[in-house]
């Protein structure tokens, strides 16, 4: 398998059993893997362990990656961030303040490319944006994933306010996005 | 809109991200499965969560890492791999019932969380075909709950019901078209839902039964004409 390989192609030859694929697969995405499995945990051993266990989910469920719903990089996170949400869970572990989480979330020390670096900092420009509290509903549900009943609990508001906050934080991000995306 | 679109788009976000409750994806996805509008909504949204994903700074792992993860991976024994077992396996990880299959982010816990984000990605796919949901029906025809099912490999059910309904609900079982029923092995309704594997083809499933401990019919979700 080429390093050159399309994702989509890696995963395909790991759908396939290809060990070649695999490695040129882990070699490609271990940097953003074990990134937000340690943004999550704060914890490099737990880190490293979610990041193993994400490839082994990946390996397993190869076959079943649809292109339709989204990039490999964005499939392969979500895989990730659900391993490192099932640890927070066990270890009953108390979440990294969505403030200092939020300070990681903006810092981005290697950018791949340029085109990368433009979009990701303007999302981060609109994170910021948001008021305090839809920015601290929403890394702690989209990081976290706390429900709206448990950011209410955290932050002592109604749960009809953390659910608010949430919509209206993924309301604007998606409405900004959208028309930077028009222009 | 109608005042469903208004009630799938105010938990829309809260889907997007993998975390609405059990009952509100239940309803969300009944509608959404009939609904190109908000689908769309969702799968704006569902853009805009994998974008957030995205942003964690990247990191470089420890030494040694590519090799243990592909030992990992492939099947080589490997003493971190074991340990990694052990770890992940814990008490099922707050199981709800057998592991939810997509066959996109089959993974190896099933709690709400997991649920909802597979749900998501369901989503993002549905175009009628592939997705279906039908209501769930008690004897005298009202609506208790709904069966989703989604065509993949492999292909998965999820049933929901209004957690008052749990208590009356022991085992499950689906019947084909040649009107064969095959018990809906480790059927475990938590908070009123249960999903896992489709036993049978997705073609082939007539209607799926919930059934008393006495193996009365309780509810029924008919699979004719949702797809």
């Amino acid at each position: 398998m080429d390093v050159g390989s399309s994702d989509e192609a890696l995963l395909a030859g790991m759908a396939a059993g290809d060990p070649d694929a695999a490695a040129a697969f882990v070699r490609r995405f271990q940097r953003p893997v074990f990134g937000l499995a340690l943004m999550v945990l704060n914890d490099r051993a737990a880190a490293e362990d979610v990041a193993q266990e994400a490839f082994v989910r990946a390996w397993r469920h190869a076959a079943g990656y649809d292109p339709r719903r989204g990039a490999v990089q964005s499939w392969v996170l979500t895989i990730t961030r659900n391993a490192a949400i099932d640890v927070l869970r066990l270890k009953r572990a108390e979440p990294v303040d969505p403030e200092v989480l939020e300070a990681r979330l903006q810092r981005d020390p290697q950018p791949s490319t340029a085109a990368t670096f433009a979009e990701r900092e303007h999302l981060r420009q609109l994170i910021a944006a948001l008021p305090t509290e839809q920015r601290r509903a929403l890394v702690l549900a989209a990081y976290f994933g706390r429900t709206a009943r448990e950011i209410s609990e955290v932050e002592h508001i109604p749960l009809g306010t953390a659910k608010t906050r949430i919509r209206a934080a993924m309301s604007r991000l998606r409405e900004r996005l959208e028309v930077t995306d028009e222009h | 809109m109608s005042t469903d679109c208004d009630a799938v788009r105010d938990i829309a976000g809260e889907l997007a991200l993998g975390i609405a409750s059990g009952e509100e994806r239940a309803r969300a996805l009944e509608h959404v499965a009939g609904c190109a509008s908000c689908r769309r909504e969702l799968e704006r949204l569902s853009a805009v969560a994998d974008e957030l994903l995205v942003l964690a700074p990247e990191s470089e792992p420890p030494p040694g890492f590519e090799t243990r993860a592909l030992h990992a991976m492939i099947g080589r024994p490997s003493p971190r791999r074991r340990r990694m077992r052990r770890f992940f396996a814990l008490p099922a990880v707050g199981l709800a019932g057998a592991a939810l299959a997509t066959g996109v982010l089959l993974v190896a816990t099933s709690n709400d969380r997991n649920l909802a984000s597979e749900y998501r990605q369901a989503l993002a796919a549905a175009n009628g075909s592939q997705f279906a949901a039908v209501p769930l029906r008690d004897a005298s025809g009202a609506k208790r709950g709904s069966l989703s099912l989604y065509r993949g490999m492999p292909s998965w059910l999820v049933v929901t019901v209004p957690k008052d309904a749990q208590s009356s609900v022991a085992r499950a079982e689906i019947v084909s078209r040649s009107g064969a029923h095959m018990p809906l092995a480790g059927f475990k309704l938590r908070d009123g839902v249960w999903g896992g594997r489709l036993p049978m083809a997705f073609d082939d499933v007539a209607s799926v039964q919930l059934l008393s401990p006495q193996g009365r019919s309780v509810l029924v979700a008919y699979t004719k004409g949702a797809w």
